[in-house]
């Protein structure tokens, strides 16, 4: 049962210029990339500096203008302090929401009973959209931090929820068996089978998750007490600052691509497996 | 061979078995004893309860009617002497080749170190020596059922069960696969119930041939294959008592399914 590992010489000379001309294809194909996206970037902030420049100052400005005033804002503005307190109520927010999340997703994917009683809240409310719950919260949680907490974890739940359910639910019946016939009790099951397979359903939940986080750290912060960024958007939107809103639009940009990034990363490590080649 | 010809003492037993499907009898009274060391190929059309047997033979269904044991006693559940290669592999995608073929051993608890012993000593004897650490995913269809072949193999179990472990692959690669089977079996001497639905495979590789007959799946004929061993691939097809054992099963199959096909 010898597949061939013992190649000869020229086999293995072969191999080795096959190797290193699909790496420089490779290498040739990213620099491609790179470049394509170089010049991409380059017109759009071109485009923008030059329309910026001829139109009114309340309407659109100058990439550069609006790179001064977010280093202005950073430096002597409340944009520091906002975007501390704005990020620990969406961390404490997406923590919430992810626990009770996969939680609430695991047990009604799993258990009939959890799911025969509370599938159809959760669907409900998910078809709801929630920011016309944002007043009754309001009502019963005021307008502080615990609304807002509440808010964003609200966003953050169901997308989580719903990921989570739907990851357990197709777990691979001829695994199960697979497992069984190797005589796996519950507590294997769960470790080699069942967590395995939800893990890429987790951070799809938590990528959608996080993206919905961010809606819902917004929505808080502009609906109940003006705190934070959402702050600073409202008063420089209310004064026309065009500049400071689109130093605020890109300091939220930068966050979630942040995000969406280590997320991705995550998925990288957590799991390997699931990393397919694009058709392309 | 030095194994001593065999001496038919019954490993397994199946008495009476009966599995329904809601209005549909799968299986009827099957009643088979599968002897120490042989090689036993269930041969049947498609749908006949091929891998309902199977799987009642691995304890992971219960038969409505009936029992089997193993050993002299009734199983439970899947039973630890067994071991099962299945039809669509059945790896775990998030394992490694290794991780798959640890991972009944991890499961009995076995020493970390005999484990690595075992997984390089079974991942060589399939020829995949060298890709310990790919994932399935990116392994060919023969290359998978290697993998399901050396993680049944290494737990070092007594009886193999085998569900049409090679009808998913090429032509090729089956006739390979089949070669290897026959030299790793010859060696070790399990027992071994192998289900297909190929006649060429079932004479090729069997010391008995069970013919099963669908609507309800019954048991029709037994038959033994006078090919001695060691054999290969080439040399069964040569074999002088191939063709007409070949014939007198396609026949028997003719007949069992009560019509020209
Ligand atoms: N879980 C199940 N529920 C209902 N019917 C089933 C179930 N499993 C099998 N059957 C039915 O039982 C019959 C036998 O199925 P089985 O899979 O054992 O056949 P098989 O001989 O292995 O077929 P194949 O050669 O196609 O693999 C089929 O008619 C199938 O539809
Ligand atoms: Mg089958």
């Amino acid at each position: 049962m010898d597949v061939g590992n013992r190649l000869p010489d020229a086999r293995n000379a072969l191999r080795e210029r096959v190797k290193a001309r699909r790496r420089q294809n490779e290498r040739r194909k990213r620099n491609r990339y790179l470049l394509i996206r170089a010049i991409s970037f380059v017109v759009v902030l071109g485009a923008w500096q030059i329309y910026g420049a001829s139109t009114l100052e309340i309407i659109f400005t100058p990439f550069t203008t609006v790179i001064a005033h977010l280093f202005e804002l950073l430096v002597n503005g409340p944009l520091g302090g906002a975007i501390l307190y704005s990020l620990s109520m969406f961390l404490g927010g997406l923590v919430i929401g992810s626990i009770v999340g996969i939680i609430l997703g695991v047990a009604m994917g799993r258990f009939a009973v959890f799911e025969a009683a509370l599938g159809m809240y959760v669907y409900a409310i998910y078809s709801t959209p929630l920011v016309a719950l944002i007043p009754l919260i309001s009502l019963w949680f005021g307008f502080g931090v615990e609304a807002q907490l509440i808010i964003i974890s609200m966003f953050v739940l169901f997308p989580i929820t719903i990921a989570v359910y739907n990851g357990v639910r197709s777990v691979d019946a001829a695994l199960v068996e697979v497992a069984r016939s190797f005589r796996a009790n519950e507590m294997a099951m769960w470790r080699h089978v069942i967590i395995p397979s939800v893990v890429p359903y987790i951070v799809t939940g938590l990528s959608q998750g996080v993206a919905m986080g961010l809606v819902g750290m917004f929505i808080s912060e502009i609906y109940t007490a003006l705190s934070g960024m959402g702050q600073i958007l409202a008063f420089s939107a209310n004064a026309y600052k065009t500049a400071d809103m689109l130093a605020v639009l890109l300091t939220v940009m930068i966050l979630g691509v942040t995000f969406r990034t280590v997320i991705e990363e995550l998925r990288k490590r957590l799991a390997p497996w699931f990393n397919k080649e694009s058709g392309r | 061979m030095t194994v001593a010809t065999a001496t038919r003492q019954a490993k397994a037993v199946a008495s009476h078995i009966s599995k329904w499907y809601g209005d549909l009898e799968v299986l009827h009274d099957i009643n088979l004893e599968i002897y120490q060391h042989e090689f036993l190929c269930l041969l049947g059309p498609s749908g006949c309860g091929k891998t309902t047997l199977l799987r009642i033979l691995d304890g992971l269904i219960q038969p409505d009617e009936g029992t089997v044991s193993l050993d002299g006693e009734v199983i439970q559940g899947p039973p630890r002497q067994a071991a099962m290669v299945f039809q669509q592999f059945g790896l775990f995608p998030w394992k490694t080749v290794s991780q798959n073929v640890a991972f009944p051993m991890v499961l009995a608890r076995v020493p970390q170190a005999s484990i690595a012993e075992k997984v390089r000593w079974a991942v060589e004897l399939v020829g995949l020596k060298g890709f310990e650490d790919a994932f399935p995913d990116n392994l060919s269809g023969g290359m998978r059922q290697r993998v399901g072949i050396a993680r049944a193999l290494a737990v070092g179990p007594e009886m193999l069960l085998m569900d049409e472990p090679f009808a998913s692959v090429d032509a090729y690669t089956r006739e390979l696969l089949q070669g290897e089977l026959l030299s790793i079996w010859e060696r070790f001497r399990q027992t071994v119930v192998f289900v297909t639905h190929s006649i060429d495979e079932a004479i090729t590789l069997a010391d008995r041939i069970v013919v099963l007959k669908a609507k309800p799946g019954e048991i029709y004929h037994v038959f033994d294959v006078p090919i001695e061993r060691p054999r290969t691939v080439e040399s069964v097809r040569k074999h002088p008592a191939y063709e007409p054992l070949r014939q007198t099963i396609w026949d028997d199959m003719l007949a069992g399914s009560g019509r020209a096909v």
